[in-house]
């Protein structure tokens, strides 16, 4: 990815790394897949509409709502489960905790950040 | 446009002096029906990029100069009653003013010959402003007091009501609006908060929540105030670090937002603090009941170096405001000084105390003046001296 060069703007993927900036809009579909990682990282997502969620959106299908919009009894529990995951340092299980309760999937394979 | 040294015929001639704006009171203080907790306040920023011009990172001088014109024309349609500044004609005190008002980045990011080229246009009560060329073309933002509800949050900055979403921005169909910064695309928004959190620092507990909000993907950084003037010799080490331990100030950002909304950042955000709050909340009450003997006497002791030093340094003024503050949360001071205790962590920093001086302060005038003004304050708040 070192030789990559921006064919709009002229940025390089060295002056990419240095700043953590890119150079214009285009760069974005010349990096392509190369900047997936950072995405991810960044964002713990990897596109802006999800094709999963809006799925879910038109046919919910059994269950499904009650996984997005988490019943009052269970978001007290979880919340108390926060707490006592953050005294016991368990900030991975907090911070799932976390995304069940924004109702998002507890986990995303492969992306390695929260 | 025309050169940097001549003046901008694009500026509209109504910029209010810098003692002017030094002296207003704080955009984030008007809303007093937000108790004093440990959020003090929070920013919103969306940032926007115009479509079909390079972001600012590559662009030449005249194209910058190109960006910065379809700016000022969009600031100048949309709220009218901006005051815009171009920074490169601001004294390096008053961008440290305007930095202490939370009106720019705490860092900002420098491109080589593109710096005539940055503006700011802040509204009067400097609740919502618009950085011009500050790594995006466009950045929006706004402050207000505590944590606000995510449900009764404006959508948009006023200007970027002029046409919605739909308009100008360059955005793709994967990656929603595009920005230089990759940890900006999605909705193109950030938010942050400026916490206090002095009973997890007594208890020592920092780690606990920092490492939480690591794993939650929020940002945490230290309080950057003072930024030294620049003619300031450099103090010893210990000044700097004890400001960031004791004034027990930090600031958490979002990290970023692609795959949600507007309003789902906010609410994430607002979600991943609700813990090190209550931790916080909790800790205060239980070194109340346990410790409150020691803690009146401390607070005693931190309330007359703010009321009787005749030199402060930040670090000493913020150690000493953080207890105080602490105290008034818990009920143990009038709560109404939280608020006074706050604005002076502003207008008696380094940047504002230039401004209303009129020059670059030395180290040792700065800590007099600042002493000054803290004296002053806690008097004309007269329940809590005499």
């Amino acid at each position: 990815m070192s030789d990559f060069i921006c064919t709009q703007c002229g940025f390089t993927w060295d002056e990419y790394r240095s700043r953590g900036l890119l150079g214009c809009p285009h760069c974005y579909a010349s990096l392509g897949e190369a900047l997936l990682a950072d995405v991810a990282w960044l964002h713990g997502a990897l596109a802006f509409a999800q094709p999963e969620t809006a799925g879910a959106a038109a046919d919910p299908g059994p269950g499904a709502g009650a996984a997005l919009r988490p019943d009052p009894e269970s978001l007290a529990r979880w919340r108390e489960q926060i707490s006592e995951a953050v005294r016991a340092e368990n900030y991975e299980e907090a911070a799932r905790l976390n995304r069940l309760i924004l109702g998002q999937t507890p986990q995303r394979p492969g992306l390695g950040f929260a | 446009m025309d050169s940097p040294d001549s003046p901008d015929p694009a500026l509209p001639d109504r910029t209010p002096s810098d003692l002017a704006l030094a002296s207003a009171p704080l955009a984030w203080q008007g809303n007093t029906d937000v108790s004093p907790g440990p959020v003090i306040l929070t920013r919103t920023l969306t940032y926007r990029n115009f479509a079909g011009f390079p972001f600012i990172a590559s662009a030449p001088p005249t194209v910058c100069a190109r960006i910065a014109e379809k700016a000022l024309a969009r600031i100048a349609a949309g709220s009218g009653g901006d005051t815009v500044r171009r920074l490169a004609d601001c004294p390096a005190r008053v961008i440290r003013m305007l930095r202490e008002r939370e009106l720019l980045p705490q860092r900002a990011v420098v491109f080589p010959g593109k710096k005539d080229f940055k503006y700011l246009a802040a509204a009067a009560s400097g609740a919502h402003w618009t950085l011009v060329n500050e790594v995006e073309h466009m950045t929006f933002g706004s402050v207000r007091r505590g944590l606000p509800d995510p449900e009764t949050l404006p959508a948009a900055h006023p200007s970027l009501e002029l046409d919605g979403d739909a308009a100008p921005w360059s955005r793709s169909q994967r990656y929603g609006f595009l920005a230089s910064d990759p940890s900006r695309i999605g909705p193109g928004v950030g938010v942050e908060a400026l916490l206090h959190l002095p009973a997890l620092a007594l208890s020592r507990q920092l780690p606990h929540a920092r490492n939480y909000l690591a794993a939650c993907g929020v940002a945490w950084l230290p309080h950057s105030h003072p930024l030294p003037a620049p003619s300031a010799p450099a103090g010893p080490a210990r000044d700097r670090s004890a400001s960031v331990a004791d004034a027990a100030l930090f600031r958490l950002r979002t990290r970023g937002g692609l795959g949600s909304d507007f309003r789902e950042v906010h609410r994430a955000f607002a979600l991943s603090l609700q813990p090190v709050l209550r931790l916080e909340r909790e800790t205060r009450e239980r070194c109340a009941q346990h410790y409150r003997k020691r803690l009146e006497e401390r607070l005693g002791l931190s309330f007359r170096v703010l009321s009787e030093a005749t030199t402060l340094t930040y670090a000493e003024m913020s150690g000493a405001a953080s207890l105080v503050r602490m105290g008034a949360c818990l009920g143990l001071r009038d709560p109404q000084i939280a608020g006074i205790l706050e604005e002076l962590l502003v207008i008696a920093s380094s940047g504002h105390l230039a401004v209303t001086s009129g020059r670059d302060l030395a180290k040792e005038e700065e800590d007099f003046a600042r002493a000054n003004v803290v004296r002053l304050s806690l008097l004309n708040h007269s329940g809590e001296v005499g």
